[in-house]
Protein backbone atom coordinates (compact mmCIF):
# COMPACT_ATOMS: atom_id res chain seq x y z
CA UNK A 1 0.00 0.00 0.00
CA UNK A 2 1.32 3.66 -1.03
CA UNK A 3 1.89 5.95 1.87
CA UNK A 4 -1.50 7.86 0.24
CA UNK A 5 -3.46 4.56 0.54
CA UNK A 6 -1.69 4.47 4.28
CA UNK A 7 -3.15 8.49 4.88
CA UNK A 8 -6.32 7.87 3.23
CA UNK A 9 -6.46 4.52 4.78
CA UNK A 10 -6.30 6.37 8.06
CA UNK A 11 -8.77 8.48 7.79
CA UNK A 12 -11.40 6.39 6.52
CA UNK A 13 -10.57 3.90 9.99
CA UNK A 14 -10.43 7.35 12.14
CA UNK A 15 -7.00 6.90 13.00
CA UNK A 16 -5.73 10.05 13.87
CA UNK A 17 -1.84 9.12 15.35
CA UNK A 18 -1.59 6.62 11.81
CA UNK A 19 -2.78 10.16 9.82
CA UNK A 20 0.16 11.90 11.32
CA UNK A 21 2.57 9.38 10.99
CA UNK A 22 2.03 8.40 7.67
CA UNK A 23 1.79 12.36 6.75
CA UNK A 24 5.00 13.27 7.94
CA UNK A 25 6.38 9.83 6.19
CA UNK A 26 4.85 11.21 3.05
CA UNK A 27 6.75 14.40 3.36
CA UNK A 28 9.68 12.28 4.47
CA UNK A 29 9.24 10.99 0.67
CA UNK A 30 9.18 14.13 -0.90
CA UNK A 31 5.21 13.92 -1.98
CA UNK A 32 3.89 17.41 -2.66
CA UNK A 33 2.23 18.53 -0.03
CA UNK A 34 -0.80 19.07 -2.50
CA UNK A 35 -1.03 15.56 -3.49
CA UNK A 36 -1.17 14.41 0.43
CA UNK A 37 -3.99 16.76 0.82
CA UNK A 38 -6.16 15.65 -2.32
CA UNK A 39 -4.87 12.10 -2.80
CA UNK A 40 -4.83 11.39 0.81
CA UNK A 41 -6.41 13.35 3.26
CA UNK A 42 -9.07 14.68 1.27
CA UNK A 43 -9.44 11.18 -0.42
CA UNK A 44 -10.43 9.35 2.84
CA UNK A 45 -12.68 11.97 3.75
CA UNK A 46 -14.64 11.90 0.70
CA UNK A 47 -15.36 8.33 1.53
CA UNK A 48 -16.01 9.09 4.81
CA UNK A 49 -18.90 11.53 3.23
CA UNK A 50 -20.36 9.23 1.08
CA UNK A 51 -20.65 6.16 3.98
CA UNK A 52 -21.84 9.17 5.67
CA UNK A 53 -24.45 10.13 3.35
CA UNK A 54 -25.50 6.53 3.27
CA UNK A 55 -26.76 5.71 6.65
CA UNK A 56 -22.99 3.39 6.91
CA UNK A 57 -21.39 5.56 9.85
CA UNK A 58 -23.28 8.45 12.06
CA UNK A 59 -21.65 11.63 13.50
CA UNK A 60 -19.19 10.35 15.74
CA UNK A 61 -17.63 8.47 13.48
CA UNK A 62 -17.35 11.20 11.19
CA UNK A 63 -16.19 13.57 13.84
CA UNK A 64 -13.51 10.95 14.03
CA UNK A 65 -12.47 11.11 10.90
CA UNK A 66 -12.28 14.96 10.70
CA UNK A 67 -10.39 14.91 13.81
CA UNK A 68 -7.75 12.67 12.28
CA UNK A 69 -8.07 15.06 9.13
CA UNK A 70 -6.90 17.69 10.78
CA UNK A 71 -4.32 16.45 12.58
CA UNK A 72 -2.85 15.32 8.95
CA UNK A 73 -3.55 18.88 7.92
CA UNK A 74 -1.40 20.00 10.59
CA UNK A 75 1.78 17.91 9.51
CA UNK A 76 1.36 19.46 6.27
CA UNK A 77 0.04 23.01 6.61
CA UNK A 78 3.38 24.83 6.91
CA UNK A 79 4.30 22.84 3.24
CA UNK A 80 1.19 23.94 2.07
CA UNK A 81 2.16 27.75 2.33
CA UNK A 82 5.26 27.65 1.27
CA UNK A 83 4.14 25.70 -1.90
CA UNK A 84 1.59 28.68 -2.63
CA UNK A 85 -1.46 26.69 -2.54
CA UNK A 86 -4.85 28.29 -2.18
CA UNK A 87 -7.67 26.98 -0.39
CA UNK A 88 -10.65 25.92 -2.73
CA UNK A 89 -12.55 29.09 -1.29
CA UNK A 90 -13.89 30.96 1.81
CA UNK A 91 -16.96 29.59 3.16
CA UNK A 92 -18.42 32.23 5.87
CA UNK A 93 -20.69 29.38 8.07
CA UNK A 94 -23.25 29.83 10.58
CA UNK A 95 -26.36 29.31 11.77
CA UNK A 96 -29.03 31.56 11.44
CA UNK A 97 -30.88 34.30 13.98
CA UNK A 98 -32.75 31.95 16.47
CA UNK A 99 -31.09 28.64 15.87
CA UNK A 100 -28.63 27.36 18.53
CA UNK A 101 -28.18 23.95 17.16
CA UNK A 102 -24.13 24.26 15.95
CA UNK A 103 -23.78 20.04 15.97
CA UNK A 104 -24.73 20.29 11.63
CA UNK A 105 -23.04 23.28 10.93
CA UNK A 106 -19.75 22.14 12.54
CA UNK A 107 -19.90 19.10 10.81
CA UNK A 108 -20.14 21.06 7.31
CA UNK A 109 -17.25 22.99 8.63
CA UNK A 110 -15.04 20.18 9.05
CA UNK A 111 -16.08 18.58 5.79
CA UNK A 112 -15.70 21.47 4.01
CA UNK A 113 -12.51 22.65 5.97
CA UNK A 114 -10.94 18.63 4.85
CA UNK A 115 -12.38 19.30 1.22
CA UNK A 116 -9.77 22.44 1.21
CA UNK A 117 -12.13 25.05 1.73
CA UNK A 118 -10.71 27.88 4.46
CA UNK A 119 -13.76 28.11 6.71
CA UNK A 120 -14.90 31.09 8.76
CA UNK A 121 -17.52 29.97 11.35
CA UNK A 122 -19.33 32.71 12.84
CA UNK A 123 -21.49 30.51 15.13
CA UNK A 124 -25.02 29.86 15.67
CA UNK A 125 -27.73 32.25 16.65
CA UNK A 126 -26.41 34.88 13.86
CA UNK A 127 -27.70 37.83 12.72
CA UNK A 128 -27.65 38.62 9.57
CA UNK A 129 -25.40 41.56 9.42
CA UNK A 130 -22.71 39.69 10.87
CA UNK A 131 -22.69 37.09 8.01
CA UNK A 132 -22.70 40.66 6.29
CA UNK A 133 -19.80 41.72 8.20
CA UNK A 134 -17.69 38.53 8.00
CA UNK A 135 -18.68 38.54 4.07
CA UNK A 136 -16.81 41.53 3.70
CA UNK A 137 -13.83 41.30 6.27
CA UNK A 138 -12.87 37.93 4.72
CA UNK A 139 -13.82 38.10 0.84
CA UNK A 140 -16.06 35.01 0.85
CA UNK A 141 -16.86 33.23 -2.46
CA UNK A 142 -19.53 31.36 -0.43
CA UNK A 143 -22.13 31.99 2.45
CA UNK A 144 -23.34 28.85 4.30
CA UNK A 145 -26.00 28.99 6.39
CA UNK A 146 -28.58 26.21 8.24
CA UNK A 147 -31.39 25.78 10.62
CA UNK A 148 -32.71 22.60 12.36
CA UNK A 149 -35.90 23.81 12.85
CA UNK A 150 -38.66 25.88 11.14
CA UNK A 151 -39.26 28.49 13.07
CA UNK A 152 -36.20 30.10 12.00
CA UNK A 153 -37.10 29.21 8.40
CA UNK A 154 -37.86 33.45 7.85
CA UNK A 155 -34.18 34.18 9.52
CA UNK A 156 -32.70 32.21 6.63
CA UNK A 157 -34.84 34.10 3.84
CA UNK A 158 -33.95 37.54 5.90
CA UNK A 159 -30.40 37.06 5.93
CA UNK A 160 -30.53 36.20 2.20
CA UNK A 161 -32.29 39.49 1.56
CA UNK A 162 -29.91 41.73 4.63
CA UNK A 163 -27.22 39.95 2.05
CA UNK A 164 -28.34 40.59 -1.25
CA UNK A 165 -29.71 44.63 0.30
CA UNK A 166 -25.80 45.43 1.38
CA UNK A 167 -24.82 44.57 -2.60
CA UNK A 168 -22.79 41.25 -1.39
CA UNK A 169 -24.16 38.96 -4.32
CA UNK A 170 -22.05 39.56 -7.01
CA UNK A 171 -19.33 37.35 -6.73
CA UNK A 172 -20.61 35.14 -3.86
CA UNK A 173 -22.94 32.15 -3.56
CA UNK A 174 -25.11 31.00 -1.14
CA UNK A 175 -26.01 27.67 0.12
CA UNK A 176 -28.18 26.63 2.43
CA UNK A 177 -29.20 23.60 4.75
CA UNK A 178 -30.24 21.88 7.99
CA UNK A 179 -33.46 19.95 9.06
CA UNK A 180 -36.23 22.20 8.59
CA UNK A 181 -34.96 23.25 4.76
CA UNK A 182 -35.93 21.72 1.42
CA UNK A 183 -34.66 22.45 -1.73
CA UNK A 184 -38.19 24.17 -2.72
CA UNK A 185 -37.79 26.69 0.12
CA UNK A 186 -34.11 26.69 -0.33
CA UNK A 187 -34.64 27.75 -4.40
CA UNK A 188 -37.50 29.82 -3.13
CA UNK A 189 -35.68 32.20 -0.71
CA UNK A 190 -33.05 33.03 -3.55
CA UNK A 191 -30.69 30.78 -2.36
CA UNK A 192 -28.09 29.59 -5.35
CA UNK A 193 -27.65 25.74 -3.60
CA UNK A 194 -29.20 23.16 -1.43
CA UNK A 195 -27.57 20.61 0.84
CA UNK A 196 -29.42 17.69 2.26
CA UNK A 197 -26.46 16.84 4.67
CA UNK A 198 -22.66 17.70 5.72
CA UNK A 199 -21.53 15.49 2.83
CA UNK A 200 -23.31 17.32 0.28
CA UNK A 201 -22.90 20.25 1.46
CA UNK A 202 -18.92 19.60 0.21
CA UNK A 203 -20.14 18.75 -3.47
CA UNK A 204 -22.86 21.45 -3.82
CA UNK A 205 -20.32 23.92 -2.92
CA UNK A 206 -17.64 22.76 -5.11
CA UNK A 207 -19.90 22.49 -8.06
CA UNK A 208 -21.28 26.66 -7.04
CA UNK A 209 -17.99 27.91 -7.73
CA UNK A 210 -16.72 26.26 -10.26
CA UNK A 211 -14.56 23.24 -8.81
CA UNK A 212 -13.94 20.08 -10.18
CA UNK B 1 -69.41 -3.59 12.45
CA UNK B 2 -68.44 0.40 13.81
CA UNK B 3 -64.09 1.27 13.42
CA UNK B 4 -62.58 2.70 15.92
CA UNK B 5 -60.06 5.71 14.86
CA UNK B 6 -56.59 5.41 16.28
CA UNK B 7 -55.14 8.50 19.00
CA UNK B 8 -54.39 11.51 16.75
CA UNK B 9 -53.30 14.67 17.48
CA UNK B 10 -51.20 17.83 16.45
CA UNK B 11 -49.45 20.05 18.39
CA UNK B 12 -47.84 23.69 17.30
CA UNK B 13 -45.17 25.25 18.00
CA UNK B 14 -44.23 28.17 20.16
CA UNK B 15 -44.03 30.54 17.08
CA UNK B 16 -47.10 29.70 15.84
CA UNK B 17 -48.84 30.66 19.30
CA UNK B 18 -46.43 34.05 19.06
CA UNK B 19 -47.42 34.99 15.29
CA UNK B 20 -50.94 33.81 15.37
CA UNK B 21 -51.81 34.68 18.38
CA UNK B 22 -49.14 37.12 20.35
CA UNK B 23 -48.84 33.87 22.92
CA UNK B 24 -45.36 34.43 24.27
CA UNK B 25 -44.04 31.13 25.75
CA UNK B 26 -40.64 33.09 26.97
CA UNK B 27 -39.30 32.75 30.56
CA UNK B 28 -42.54 34.08 32.13
CA UNK B 29 -44.06 30.91 30.55
CA UNK B 30 -41.72 28.29 32.53
CA UNK B 31 -41.01 30.84 35.68
CA UNK B 32 -44.49 31.94 36.51
CA UNK B 33 -47.52 29.31 36.83
CA UNK B 34 -50.30 31.59 36.99
CA UNK B 35 -49.44 33.22 33.50
CA UNK B 36 -48.65 29.21 32.36
CA UNK B 37 -52.38 27.93 33.54
CA UNK B 38 -53.55 31.65 31.52
CA UNK B 39 -51.73 31.32 28.30
CA UNK B 40 -53.57 27.31 28.00
CA UNK B 41 -56.66 28.46 29.01
CA UNK B 42 -56.33 31.19 25.56
CA UNK B 43 -54.65 28.50 23.69
CA UNK B 44 -57.36 25.89 24.74
CA UNK B 45 -59.91 28.91 23.24
CA UNK B 46 -57.95 29.29 20.35
CA UNK B 47 -58.20 26.07 18.98
CA UNK B 48 -61.68 25.56 20.17
CA UNK B 49 -62.30 28.34 17.50
CA UNK B 50 -60.01 27.51 15.03
CA UNK B 51 -60.23 23.80 15.23
CA UNK B 52 -63.06 22.98 17.44
CA UNK B 53 -65.10 20.88 14.63
CA UNK B 54 -61.61 19.06 14.95
CA UNK B 55 -61.91 18.22 18.59
CA UNK B 56 -59.32 20.30 19.16
CA UNK B 57 -59.31 23.18 22.11
CA UNK B 58 -62.56 23.61 24.29
CA UNK B 59 -65.21 26.14 24.20
CA UNK B 60 -65.08 27.31 28.39
CA UNK B 61 -62.03 25.47 29.08
CA UNK B 62 -61.12 25.00 33.04
CA UNK B 63 -58.18 25.91 34.61
CA UNK B 64 -55.77 23.59 34.09
CA UNK B 65 -52.59 23.44 36.71
CA UNK B 66 -49.90 22.97 34.42
CA UNK B 67 -46.03 21.95 35.03
CA UNK B 68 -43.93 22.04 32.34
CA UNK B 69 -40.17 23.56 32.09
CA UNK B 70 -39.20 22.63 28.39
CA UNK B 71 -36.16 20.22 28.42
CA UNK B 72 -33.53 22.17 30.56
CA UNK B 73 -34.16 21.53 34.45
CA UNK B 74 -31.68 19.06 34.49
CA UNK B 75 -29.12 20.79 32.40
CA UNK B 76 -29.71 24.26 34.45
CA UNK B 77 -29.29 21.90 37.32
CA UNK B 78 -25.64 21.24 36.27
CA UNK B 79 -24.98 24.51 35.27
CA UNK B 80 -26.06 25.35 31.91
CA UNK B 81 -27.28 28.77 30.54
CA UNK B 82 -31.04 28.81 29.75
CA UNK B 83 -31.79 30.83 27.00
CA UNK B 84 -35.87 31.61 26.42
CA UNK B 85 -38.05 33.06 23.54
CA UNK B 86 -40.98 34.19 23.59
CA UNK B 87 -41.24 32.27 19.98
CA UNK B 88 -39.18 29.13 20.54
CA UNK B 89 -38.83 26.61 23.29
CA UNK B 90 -36.04 27.35 25.57
CA UNK B 91 -32.82 25.65 24.92
CA UNK B 92 -29.76 24.71 27.57
CA UNK B 93 -26.32 26.16 26.36
CA UNK B 94 -23.76 23.14 26.25
CA UNK B 95 -21.12 23.07 28.87
CA UNK B 96 -18.39 21.27 27.48
CA UNK B 97 -16.63 20.40 29.96
CA UNK B 98 -13.05 19.15 30.17
CA UNK B 99 -11.43 15.94 30.71
CA UNK B 100 -10.38 16.76 34.03
CA UNK B 101 -14.23 18.38 35.15
CA UNK B 102 -15.23 15.36 33.96
CA UNK B 103 -13.43 12.71 35.67
CA UNK B 104 -14.55 15.09 38.91
CA UNK B 105 -18.12 15.41 37.83
CA UNK B 106 -20.57 14.64 40.91
CA UNK B 107 -23.81 13.50 40.95
CA UNK B 108 -25.78 16.65 41.76
CA UNK B 109 -29.03 16.97 44.29
CA UNK B 110 -31.36 17.60 42.03
CA UNK B 111 -34.37 17.75 44.20
CA UNK B 112 -32.42 20.47 46.64
CA UNK B 113 -30.66 22.60 43.83
CA UNK B 114 -32.27 25.88 43.02
CA UNK B 115 -34.12 25.36 39.96
CA UNK B 116 -35.82 22.26 40.82
CA UNK B 117 -36.83 23.68 44.12
CA UNK B 118 -38.10 26.96 41.75
CA UNK B 119 -39.88 24.12 40.40
CA UNK B 120 -41.08 22.71 43.65
CA UNK B 121 -43.00 25.92 44.88
CA UNK B 122 -44.45 26.43 41.05
CA UNK B 123 -46.08 22.79 42.37
CA UNK B 124 -47.08 23.63 45.61
CA UNK B 125 -48.52 26.51 44.19
CA UNK B 126 -50.89 24.77 41.49
CA UNK B 127 -51.61 21.52 44.19
CA UNK B 128 -52.92 24.90 46.67
CA UNK B 129 -54.42 26.51 44.30
CA UNK B 130 -55.89 23.41 42.18
CA UNK B 131 -55.78 20.68 44.43
CA UNK B 132 -54.04 18.91 42.15
CA UNK B 133 -50.80 18.54 38.98
CA UNK B 134 -50.66 18.13 35.87
CA UNK B 135 -48.21 18.13 33.15
CA UNK B 136 -44.43 16.59 34.06
CA UNK B 137 -40.84 17.94 33.72
CA UNK B 138 -39.15 16.39 30.98
CA UNK B 139 -36.05 14.11 31.83
CA UNK B 140 -34.01 15.46 29.35
CA UNK B 141 -32.87 11.84 28.17
CA UNK B 142 -29.74 10.20 29.02
CA UNK B 143 -27.21 11.02 25.81
CA UNK B 144 -29.07 14.35 25.47
CA UNK B 145 -27.91 15.27 28.88
CA UNK B 146 -24.43 13.72 28.45
CA UNK B 147 -24.06 16.32 25.30
CA UNK B 148 -25.23 19.47 27.11
CA UNK B 149 -22.45 18.31 29.38
CA UNK B 150 -19.68 16.63 27.67
CA UNK B 151 -20.53 18.95 24.34
CA UNK B 152 -20.01 17.29 21.29
CA UNK B 153 -16.85 15.89 22.46
CA UNK B 154 -18.85 12.87 23.88
CA UNK B 155 -18.81 11.56 20.59
CA UNK B 156 -15.06 11.23 20.29
CA UNK B 157 -14.95 9.87 23.70
CA UNK B 158 -17.03 6.91 22.55
CA UNK B 159 -13.78 6.00 20.69
CA UNK B 160 -11.04 7.47 22.51
CA UNK B 161 -12.23 7.33 26.15
CA UNK B 162 -14.82 5.00 27.47
CA UNK B 163 -14.23 5.32 30.86
CA UNK B 164 -15.19 9.11 30.45
CA UNK B 165 -18.54 8.21 28.52
CA UNK B 166 -19.12 6.22 30.74
CA UNK B 167 -18.58 8.43 33.43
CA UNK B 168 -20.73 11.38 32.01
CA UNK B 169 -23.50 8.95 31.52
CA UNK B 170 -23.64 7.34 34.43
CA UNK B 171 -23.96 10.82 36.55
CA UNK B 172 -26.60 11.70 34.33
CA UNK B 173 -28.62 8.92 34.39
CA UNK B 174 -27.99 8.73 38.60
CA UNK B 175 -29.55 12.54 38.19
CA UNK B 176 -32.57 11.48 35.63
CA UNK B 177 -33.50 8.90 38.45
CA UNK B 178 -33.54 11.33 41.26
CA UNK B 179 -36.02 13.56 39.04
CA UNK B 180 -38.03 10.60 37.98
CA UNK B 181 -38.46 8.81 41.59
CA UNK B 182 -39.03 12.58 42.65
CA UNK B 183 -42.47 12.96 40.20
CA UNK B 184 -43.05 9.42 40.86
CA UNK B 185 -44.28 10.29 44.25
CA UNK B 186 -45.29 13.43 43.46
CA UNK B 187 -47.72 13.40 41.06
CA UNK B 188 -47.44 9.76 39.42
CA UNK B 189 -47.40 11.55 36.15
CA UNK B 190 -44.28 11.06 34.05
CA UNK B 191 -44.98 11.09 29.87
CA UNK B 192 -46.47 14.59 29.41
CA UNK B 193 -43.59 16.64 29.62
CA UNK B 194 -42.01 14.80 26.77
CA UNK B 195 -44.91 13.78 24.90
CA UNK B 196 -48.83 13.55 24.46
CA UNK B 197 -49.09 10.54 23.02
CA UNK B 198 -48.21 8.19 25.83
CA UNK B 199 -50.42 6.88 28.69
CA UNK B 200 -49.37 9.80 31.57
CA UNK B 201 -47.86 7.20 34.12
CA UNK B 202 -45.21 5.89 31.46
CA UNK B 203 -41.39 7.05 32.16
CA UNK B 204 -40.88 8.39 28.69
CA UNK B 205 -37.31 8.94 27.76
CA UNK B 206 -36.68 11.69 25.37
CA UNK B 207 -33.83 10.49 22.88
CA UNK B 208 -33.67 13.51 20.22
CA UNK B 209 -29.51 12.84 19.83
CA UNK B 210 -29.77 8.89 19.11
CA UNK B 211 -30.47 9.32 15.54
CA UNK B 212 -26.75 10.42 15.27
CA UNK B 213 -25.15 7.83 16.69
CA UNK B 214 -25.11 4.13 15.07
CA UNK B 215 -26.82 0.76 16.62
CA UNK B 216 -23.61 -0.50 17.72
CA UNK B 217 -22.58 2.63 19.58
CA UNK B 218 -26.20 2.68 20.88
CA UNK B 219 -25.80 -0.67 22.56
CA UNK B 220 -22.23 -0.34 23.93
CA UNK B 221 -23.12 3.31 25.68
CA UNK B 222 -26.36 3.94 26.15
CA UNK B 223 -28.74 0.42 26.12
CA UNK B 224 -27.00 0.16 29.81
CA UNK B 225 -28.35 3.43 31.17
CA UNK B 226 -31.65 3.38 29.40
CA UNK B 227 -31.82 0.08 31.13
CA UNK B 228 -31.30 1.51 34.67
CA UNK B 229 -34.31 3.60 33.87
CA UNK B 230 -36.75 1.25 32.54
CA UNK B 231 -35.97 -1.34 35.46
CA UNK B 232 -36.02 1.26 38.21
CA UNK B 233 -39.66 3.05 36.71
CA UNK B 234 -41.57 0.94 34.32
CA UNK B 235 -43.58 0.96 32.45
CA UNK B 236 -40.70 2.40 30.63
CA UNK B 237 -41.40 4.43 26.64
CA UNK B 238 -38.50 6.10 24.14
CA UNK B 239 -39.62 9.14 22.59
CA UNK B 240 -37.28 9.52 19.02
CA UNK B 241 -36.82 11.80 16.53
CA UNK B 242 -36.33 10.89 13.21
CA UNK B 243 -36.01 7.50 11.61
CA UNK B 244 -35.86 5.02 14.02
CA UNK B 245 -34.86 2.16 11.70
CA UNK B 246 -30.69 2.46 12.77
CA UNK B 247 -31.60 2.06 16.70
CA UNK B 248 -34.37 -0.37 16.08
CA UNK B 249 -32.91 -3.44 17.30
CA UNK B 250 -30.79 -1.77 20.27
CA UNK B 251 -34.75 -0.87 21.09
CA UNK B 252 -35.91 -4.03 21.03
CA UNK B 253 -33.53 -4.82 23.83
CA UNK B 254 -34.91 -2.07 26.16
CA UNK B 255 -36.82 -3.73 29.01
CA UNK B 256 -40.32 -2.91 30.22
CA UNK B 257 -40.46 -1.01 27.16
CA UNK B 258 -44.40 -0.20 26.24
CA UNK B 259 -43.93 2.93 24.40
CA UNK B 260 -42.22 3.75 21.32
CA UNK B 261 -42.76 7.16 19.13
CA UNK B 262 -40.62 7.89 16.17
CA UNK B 263 -40.04 10.45 13.90
CA UNK B 264 -40.45 10.43 9.65
CA UNK B 265 -39.27 7.92 7.49
CA UNK B 266 -39.39 5.31 10.17
CA UNK B 267 -39.87 2.16 8.41
CA UNK B 268 -42.82 0.81 10.64
CA UNK B 269 -43.08 -2.68 9.27
CA UNK B 270 -39.38 -3.91 10.51
CA UNK B 271 -40.20 -1.87 13.61
CA UNK B 272 -43.57 -3.56 14.21
CA UNK B 273 -41.38 -7.03 13.29
CA UNK B 274 -39.02 -6.48 16.56
CA UNK B 275 -41.70 -5.29 18.51
CA UNK B 276 -45.16 -6.62 18.35
CA UNK B 277 -46.81 -5.54 21.30
CA UNK B 278 -45.02 -2.02 21.40
CA UNK B 279 -47.46 0.56 21.12
CA UNK B 280 -45.66 2.71 18.59
CA UNK B 281 -46.72 6.30 18.16
CA UNK B 282 -45.58 7.61 14.43
CA UNK B 283 -44.92 11.08 13.75
CA UNK B 284 -46.10 13.24 10.78
CA UNK B 285 -42.73 15.58 9.64
CA UNK B 286 -43.41 19.27 10.86
CA UNK B 287 -41.39 20.47 7.87
CA UNK B 288 -43.88 18.41 5.42
CA UNK B 289 -46.93 19.69 7.62
CA UNK B 290 -45.49 23.05 6.72
CA UNK B 291 -44.89 22.56 2.61
CA UNK B 292 -46.89 19.87 1.43
CA UNK B 293 -50.91 19.95 0.36
CA UNK B 294 -53.32 18.15 1.80
CA UNK B 295 -53.20 15.56 -0.61
CA UNK B 296 -49.51 14.88 0.50
CA UNK B 297 -50.03 14.51 3.87
CA UNK B 298 -53.05 12.44 4.05
CA UNK B 299 -50.88 10.19 2.16
CA UNK B 300 -48.37 10.11 4.50
CA UNK B 301 -50.94 9.55 7.07
CA UNK B 302 -52.55 6.32 5.01
CA UNK B 303 -48.84 5.20 4.86
CA UNK B 304 -47.86 4.97 8.79
CA UNK B 305 -51.40 3.63 8.88
CA UNK B 306 -51.15 0.58 6.65
CA UNK B 307 -47.38 0.29 7.83
CA UNK B 308 -47.83 0.37 11.69
CA UNK B 309 -50.50 -1.62 12.88
CA UNK B 310 -51.91 -3.29 14.21
CA UNK B 311 -54.24 -0.40 14.65
CA UNK B 312 -54.82 -0.66 18.33
CA UNK B 313 -50.94 -0.14 19.33
CA UNK B 314 -50.80 2.71 17.23
CA UNK B 315 -51.37 6.25 17.13
CA UNK B 316 -49.90 9.28 15.17
CA UNK B 317 -49.72 12.71 15.52
CA UNK B 318 -47.66 15.63 14.05
CA UNK B 319 -46.18 17.74 16.60
CA UNK B 320 -44.31 21.08 16.50
CA UNK B 321 -45.75 22.82 13.77
CA UNK B 322 -45.05 25.60 12.76
CA UNK B 323 -46.49 29.12 11.75
CA UNK B 324 -47.64 29.09 8.11
CA UNK B 325 -48.28 25.15 8.21
CA UNK B 326 -51.93 25.31 6.04
CA UNK B 327 -55.22 24.81 8.09
CA UNK B 328 -56.14 22.50 5.49
CA UNK B 329 -52.84 19.88 6.08
CA UNK B 330 -54.17 19.89 10.06
CA UNK B 331 -57.54 19.12 8.90
CA UNK B 332 -56.12 16.54 6.52
CA UNK B 333 -53.59 14.88 8.85
CA UNK B 334 -56.50 14.88 11.75
CA UNK B 335 -59.26 13.69 9.56
CA UNK B 336 -57.61 11.25 7.68
CA UNK B 337 -55.74 9.48 10.94
CA UNK B 338 -59.29 9.02 12.41
CA UNK B 339 -61.93 8.00 9.22
CA UNK B 340 -59.17 5.94 7.71
CA UNK B 341 -58.67 3.45 10.87
CA UNK B 342 -62.08 3.64 11.37
CA UNK B 343 -62.60 2.35 7.99
CA UNK B 344 -60.16 -0.31 8.16
CA UNK B 345 -61.27 -1.83 11.75
CA UNK B 346 -64.73 -1.66 10.40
Amino acid sequence: MSVLEEIKNSIITYKANLTKEACERALAENIPPGDIVNLGLIAGLEVVGQKFKANKIFVPEVLMATKAMHTGLGVVKPLLAQSDIQPAGTVILGTVKGDLHDIGKNLVGMMLEGAGFKVIDVGINTPPEKFVEAIREHKADLLAMSCLITNTLSALETAIKVVDEAGLRPGLKIIVGGGAVTEQFAAKIGSDGYAKDASSAVSVSKELLGIA
Amino acid sequence: MTGRAIDAKVGFYPSWWNKNYGICMGREYFHNPAYRVEVNLKQQKYLYERFGHLDMGRANPAPEPLIDYGMVLLPEVFGCEVVFEDDALPWAMPLNLSDQEIMDLEVPDVINSPPMQRLITQMDCLQSKYGRISGSINPTGVQNLALKIRGDQLYIDYFENPELAHKVLSVSTQAILQLTAYMKKRTGILAPGVTPMARPEIFVTPNCTVFQISNETFETYILQYENMLAEAYPPFGIHHCGSGDEVSQGYAKVKNLVFLEVGPNTDLVSLRQLMPEVHINARVDPVRMLNCTPEEIAGDVRHLIDTGGPLDKLSIDAVGCDYGTPDQNVEAMLKTAREYSMAKTS
